[in-house]
């Protein structure tokens, strides 16, 4: 209890506050900018944080993250190009509302108070759940947390990307680039190719930029020239009403929020699924219970708020995994990994024990994000919604310097670390270009190094009597053969589908 | 000329990836250790293999894909699209070597201006504004702001 005040405190001091507070702002204007989305948002705000506390640090990529959720929103809204992907089925109800029944500011506020109900929702329920988690996750040994590593990344691999081989491609790219560097405290050198840059591994900040945001900032600059004209200006009803949200109206969606929160919960729980699969999962159920389906696509308030819900909560719960197992669940998790480590912190159930205090804070400052997301969105919307505005030409090329300066600073490789950022830049535009997981390759990276230090642990206790010693650890067994029964599901699943499409294709070709 | 499809490309990458891996770049570049339990080879060898395996599955697969479903491939360059990446990784090479001998407020204005441009048609106050403005408030956040001094 005294650390959780602690935390409270520590939460609520000026700079910690300011911190979240223009995190919270700097992901929505970020979000706001087709194209670019919080995973980037955080990616580039990594550097700019290492200089401050922990928690003020930890506090402004919280506010990032949350601030980028809504932001997404409001492109979508006023553009129909979602500025996050989770974003694309907010579109789907929320632009029709802005454009055809001329309410883009009710279209925005819906997709705010959504967005603030289900992150709130999945921040009570990290708080309520990390903790007890986390003391069964101690008393964990290598064995069981190898088996854990090794279910996660085959179901990232698996539900990420498009393609389970693809997937799995990316994810073995990720483990390798994590294990460049030194081994066994310097005793020997892997993949160094004698560059002393090298040595320490390959820079996160580095890799997370080049992989993340170069390639979207550089598809923007090249790709121009082609881009369409902006869309034309949203006309804006006169009547008050259509500017707002009453209470009434608000309540009457409380059911398509409960469940869009849970179900968000749910799936951010699970490492893998991101917020994209919960927003068109929450969007189906709430048509599919609706008495009405048909309003659905046409500016419905129930699909803004179904989707706006449910992708939000995702943020929090994706946190679970990571504090509770050390697993991230998506991009954002693993950046915040990445944050974790560079201010000291191993994040995993020990983060309780060692530093509960910043873990309580971290919780206070993500109640503080929301309570920010809510007031800025409100009182700046406008402001927000003029970020759209701004120029591609001006935007993109500062972005990119942006990056260059991130990366710089926050390696001691120095300008290494640049060339690092551009090699990975071109991977990641030919990952995106050819349909490569960046996801997969991410948590890979970021995890490859923990996969590695687990297994060898288990392996020095199987090592005399590998299949005796194997049976006293019931929890890796069930964890190994669920992960076989859930590959072999998802195999036979693609291979009905395949024998279908090459029936309907022989079909086709007979008549 | 036929197309290549995309997963024969992404598998034949695999494959020769794994096999480069498993028979030059680890024996050569991966320093053997005997006091680790677990030799340091093995998981850069577990991966290797599995970009085998995987790039093997992807060739096979691509080889017995029925022609719609290779129809319905997405992804590739548009046209001039490569070109434009090729330019873009060159401009940014450039910078590292221009970070190397120059100051950042030389190297930085030339990279907006240059991205600027590649971005399509631009009005010349637009460009040395943006290009003027951006890189000194980026300059004073990094070393007045943040302490940190760069190139």
């Amino acid at each position: 209890m005294e650390s959780v005040l602690a935390g409270i405190a520590a939460a609520f001091t000026f700079w910690t506050a300011l911190s979240v507070v223009t995190g919270v702002a700097l992901g929505i204007a970020i979000g706001a900018i087709p194209g670019l989305n919080a995973p980037m948002a955080i990616a580039i705000a990594v550097p700019l944080t290492m200089t401050m506390d922990p928690l003020a640090a930890l506090g402004m990529l919280v506010g990032v993250m949350k601030g980028g959720g809504f932001g997404g929103a409001i492109s979508a809204t006023l553009l129909n190009t979602p500025g996050e992907p989770s974003a694309v089925a907010t579109a789907l109800d929320a632009h029709p509302l802005a454009r055809h029944k001329k309410q883009p500011r009710k279209a925005m506020k819906l997709a705010l108070y959504s967005s603030v109900v289900g992150d709130t929702c999945s921040d009570i329920a990290l708080f309520l759940v990390a903790a007890p988690l986390a003391a069964i996750a101690i008393g964990m040994g290598r064995v069981e947390q190898t088996s854990i590593l090794l279910a996660s990344f085959t179901i990232i691999a698996l539900l990420s990307g498009r393609s389970l081989l693809r997937g799995l491609i990316a994810t073995l790219f990720g483990v390798l680039c994590a294990l460049v560097g030194t081994i066994g405290g310097g005793l020997a050198e892997r993949f160094t190719f004698d560059i002393v840059a090298l040595t320490d591994g390959l820079p996160l900040a580095a890799v997370a930029i080049g992989i993340l945001a170069v390639p979207e900032v550089m598809e923007q600059i090249i790709n121009g020239r082609t881009r369409p004209p902006d869309a034309p200006v949203i006309e804006e009803s006169a009547n008050p009403e259509d500017r707002r949200v009453s209470l009434r109206e608000f309540w009457l969606l409380r059911w398509v929020l409960a469940r869009g929160a849970a179900l968000g919960t749910f799936i951010g729980a699970l490492p893998g699924l991101g917020s994209s699969v919960a927003a068109f999962l929450s969007y189906g159920v709430t048509m599919r219970a609706s008495k009405t389906p048909e309003r659905f696509g046409k500016g419905a308030h129930e699909g803004i708020a179904a989707t706006e819900s449910a992708n939000s909560t995702v943020n929090g719960a994706n946190l679970i995994p990571l504090l509770t197992l050390g697993i991230p669940g998506n991009v954002t998790a693993a950046l915040l990994v990445g944050a974790f480590i560079i201010h000291g912190i191993e994040p995993g159930p020990r983060v309780f024990l060692y530093d509960a205090v910043l873990i309580y804070g971290l919780f206070t400052t993500m109640m503080l994000a929301n309570l920010s997301t809510f007031l800025l969105g409100n009182v700046g919307l406008r402001i927000f919604a003029r970020v759209i505005q701004v120029r591609g030409q001006i935007l993109y090329p500062t972005v990119l310097l942006l990056c260059i300066v991130g990366v710089y600073m926050s390696s001691s490789a120095g300008l290494a670390a640049i060339y690092i950022m551009i090699v990975f830049a071109a991977i990641g535009y030919l990952m995106r270009k050819f349909d490569y997981s960046v996801v997969c390759f991410i948590i890979g990276f970021v995890l490859g190094d923990t996969f590695e230090h687990n297994l060898r642990g288990a392996v020095t206790i199987l090592y005399r009597d590998p299949l005796g010693r194997v049976l006293e650890h019931p929890f890796a067994i069930i964890m190994v053969c669920a992960t076989l029964v859930f590959v072999a599901f998802i195999l036979i699943g693609q291979a009905r589908t395949g024998r279908k499409a090459l029936a309907e294709t022989s079909l086709e070709s007979k008549t | 000329m036929p197309q290549i499809r995309h997963d024969t490309l992404g598998g034949a990458l695999g494959v020769a990836l794994g096999t480069c891996l498993l028979f030059w770049i680890i024996p050569r570049w991966v320093e053997p250790d005997a006091d680790l339990r677990l030799p340091v080879r093995l998981l850069p060898q577990v991966v290797a293999a599995g970009f085998v395996i995987c790039g093997a599955a992807m060739l096979i697969r691509d080889a017995l894909a029925s022609r719609r479903e290779s129809e319905q491939a997405t992804g590739g360059f548009a046209q001039g699209e490569f070109r434009g990446l090729a330019l873009m990784i060159l401009v940014l090479l450039a910078a590292i070597l221009g970070f190397q001998t120059l100051h950042f407020l030389v190297v930085a204005p030339a990279i907006v201006a240059v991205s600027m441009w590649m971005y399509g048609p631009v009005r010349p106050v637009s460009l040395v504004l943006t290009s003027a403005v951006g890189p000194v408030l980026i300059w004073v956040l990094s070393t007045h702001v943040l302490g940190r001094v760069l190139p």
